[in-house]
């Protein structure tokens, strides 16, 4: 599963970041680290994602999100 | 890293621009860190470039029981390790910042993990910083309330209380730098100190040193609370709508024909306003001052070369301002993010960054604004691919050029050619921008998209209202002067007569310098049919701006004619014989022309505000080029027709 097939509004946990590494630093600048508990907390148009993590709101965009694998809390 | 610079130009910028003891203020982007700024320093603000960079940084004076302190507000950022000119001016700044400076760290209360990570890069190297914290009332609100004196523990340093838009935490923050609070932060330096060997051996090297910082964050934050899953908040219930597919997208659409609105229709009236006083009571009153030089060349100059220069100027002032006032509310509201985020897929497939929608919708109404607009694309080298091609926007004041040439040429069709100088303009832009990613802009990389969407706040009205007044008077000091100037040339190459037998400031155009120029350069578009002094000498005027071209049409044929004849008719006789024949293929390749070049003055000195010098020649050369290859291309296509 990953972030941009993951339902709505549900807490999962980042497993796996599959992008290349200036990506993956900035993700992990911004809060998405394998390990981390994030939520997708809307769909928006294209495919885009907007993630929760925190208090913060990341947008990330289609592939980006097809990239980012999670599975859901125990 | 996509930096075209190294660390020198922008790291002088910022020590050379100003002398006194030195506030840098450094943050992640929306952390409020512009709004303290505009709180401590008020209106003693100036606009200025890094040199080097088209990077923008705002400098002020903040005054203070102990004296004057210059307060740099740098881009905001998340990391040292730069990914874009705009981070690189930072990291550089620090880079070679002096002992006497004060860095002042603001951490986002929000997203304490993400500041602490900027904070740590800051302070690994034992450089003492001053810690302020914002948002404090927003993540109490989300519950998650920051414990303070928890974080002065763990870092070692006080933390000062920011609430931007108060006063409280500036006094503390001016007793500190006054008594000498300042110290290093500890522990950020002793965790880059023992980076965690199994992070080093394998990863990359900036990920590595990344890892360290990021273990000490988890535990600062950590002993502060334990991680709690996040909750949904009023912005979600916001986004839950205004990114929702079936009405994000029409609320988006919808702020974009708002901007449009407001670069034409909202701004004209005021514009005329200010046009119509400059030329009447103001220019009357000039004329009273000079008495008894009326009548002679002194009053051309200052009448209709400097004062018709300043007025200028002084019409784009409202707009200006109209203009940054709607940007700041859409950035300071939360939504320029959304917005963004919304019109990346779009730009994307033609290779630029989400925000540059904006500015190129906004240059169809008036390209001088969406230069200005580019300032909200945070990446320096995307604002400059950006901003080369907004003047292939049409704008506005095109129109009046089409329209007067659609319907003298093609009365039947004037519509259908019209509307397809749009869909040129359109197709200008995404050629341009393909060309300009596949040529100079091959370091731009096709990052993935990454946004922090800020939560929704309402807008700070006081903030906003210093930014822009900062931004206008920037505007009419820098882009203002070269309008004036180039004015006044242009005036006085109109007054002096290229031979005997008229007297300066009394000379019909086609005799002045500027008519023989216009006739020694009209050859240059035979190929397009063009060959023709009035025609050169009105391309020459919509240098300055596109309105006069119908306006300097007309004038030069009612001085041969006595006004006799329309206009219209005027330019069926003279296309026909220029072109042999062929007046509408010429009159379209006019319309291209004008299209494909130099928008007008204002947008010139404004882009040379903005990119610099060497970017806006090479630009305004460009457009001349392919204005001019397109012109003689539909020319002579259109004969064969």
């Amino acid at each position: 599963m990953h972030l941009g097939s993951c339902p709505v509004d549900e807490d999962v946990e980042v497993v796996e970041v599959d992008v290349p590494s200036g990506t993956r630093l900035r993700l992990h600048e911004v809060g998405i680290r394998v390990g981390t508990t994030v939520r997708v907390s809307q769909r928006a148009p294209f495919g885009g994602r907007v993630v929760a993590v925190g208090a913060s709101r990341l947008a990330v965009d289609r592939a980006t999100a097809g990239r980012i694998a999670v599975r859901p809390l125990p | 890293m996509s930096t075209c610079h190294g660390p020198d130009p922008s790291g002088a910028a910022v020590t050379t621009a100003t002398r006194g003891r030195r506030v840098l203020l450094v943050g992640n982007p929306n952390v409020g860190k512009s709004t303290l700024f505009n709180g401590l320093t008020r209106a003693r603000q100036r606009v200025m470039n890094a040199p080097g960079t088209t990077v923008e940084l705002q400098t002020g004076s903040w005054r203070t029981a102990a004296g004057a302190f210059d307060v740099v507000d740098l881009p905001g950022t998340y990391s040292l390790v730069a990914r874009s000119p705009d981070e690189a001016v930072v990291a550089d700044a620090l880079a070679v910042a002096g002992p006497d400076d004060v860095v002042v760290v603001v951490l986002d209360a929000t997203a304490l993990a993400r500041s602490l990570y900027l904070l740590a890069q800051v302070a690994r190297d034992g450089r003492p910083v001053v810690v302020g914290v914002t948002m404090l009332d927003v993540a109490a609100a989300h519950g998650t309330p920051l414990d303070r004196d928890r974080l002065e523990a763990e870092l070692g340093v006080p933390v000062v209380p920011l609430d931007p838009r108060g006063t409280g935490g500036r006094v503390q923050l001016e007793r500190m730098l006054v008594e000498g609070g300042v110290a290093p932060v500890e522990g950020a330096a002793r965790a880059w100190a023992s980076p965690r060997p199994h992070a080093a051996a394998t990863l990359a090297p900036d990920l590595a040193e990344a890892e360290a910082l990021f273990a000490w964050v988890e535990d600062v934050t950590r002993a502060l609370a334990p991680p709690t899953p996040s909750r949904r908040t009023r912005s979600d219930v916001a986004d839950r709508l205004l990114l929702n597919p079936w009405v994000g997208l029409p609320v988006f659409l919808a702020t974009m024909w708002a901007l449009f609105e407001l670069a034409t229709s909202a701004a004209a009236p005021v514009m005329d306003l200010v046009g119509t006083f400059v030329d009447g009571p103001l220019a009357g009153a000039v004329r009273t001052v000079l008495g008894g030089w009326a009548g002679t060349w002194v009053e051309g100059l200052v009448v209709d070369g400097v004062l018709a220069g300043v007025g200028t100027v002084a019409t784009f002032v409202p707009l200006m301002a109209i203009m940054y006032t709607a940007l700041s509310l859409l950035e300071d509201s939360g939504y320029m993010a959304r917005a963004a985020f919304l019109a990346d897929r779009a730009m994307r497939s033609i290779g630029l960054d989400g925000r540059a929608m904006l500015p190129l919708i906004i240059g169809f109404g008036c390209n001088v604004p969406a230069i200005a607009a580019t300032r909200t694309i945070p990446d320096a080298r995307q604002r400059l691919l950006t901003g080369l091609l907004v003047p292939w926007t049409s704008c506005a004041a095109r129109l009046t050029v089409y329209v007067l040439l659609a319907g003298a040429f093609f009365p039947d069709h004037a519509g259908t050619a019209i509307f397809g100088m749009y869909v040129l303009s359109i197709v200008l832009v995404v050629l341009g921008g393909l060309a300009l990613r596949r040529s100079l802009f091959r370091d731009l990389q096709h990052d993935a998209l990454l946004l922090v969407l800020p939560a929704y706040q309402r807008p700070r009205l006081r903030s906003i209202a210093a930014s822009v007044w900062s931004r206008v008077r920037a505007f009419t000091a820098r882009a203002g002067g070269i309008i004036v100037v180039t004015l006044t040339v242009v005036w006085v190459l109109m007054a002096v007569p290229a031979g005997p037998g008229h007297a300066v400031a009394d000379v019909p155009v086609q005799q002045s310098l500027y008519g023989r120029l216009a006739e020694v350069t009209a050859p240059v578009f035979a190929p397009a049919g063009l060959d023709d002094w009035h025609v050169t000498a009105a391309l020459a005027t919509g240098f300055v701006a596109k309105e006069v071209v119908v306006g300097s049409l007309a004038q030069s044929f009612a001085v041969e004619d006595g006004g006799g004849v329309s206009l219209g008719e005027n330019l069926r006789r003279t296309f026909d014989a220029s072109s042999d024949g062929h007046g509408a293929a010429a009159a379209l390749a006019l319309m291209v022309f004008v299209l494909g070049y130099t928008p007008c003055l204002a947008t010139v000195a404004e882009q040379r505000r903005s990119f610099g010098l060497r970017w806006t020649v090479g630009a305004v050369a460009v457009q001349l080029v392919v204005a001019w290859v397109l012109a003689v291309v539909v020319f002579q296509v259109g004969r064969l027709l």
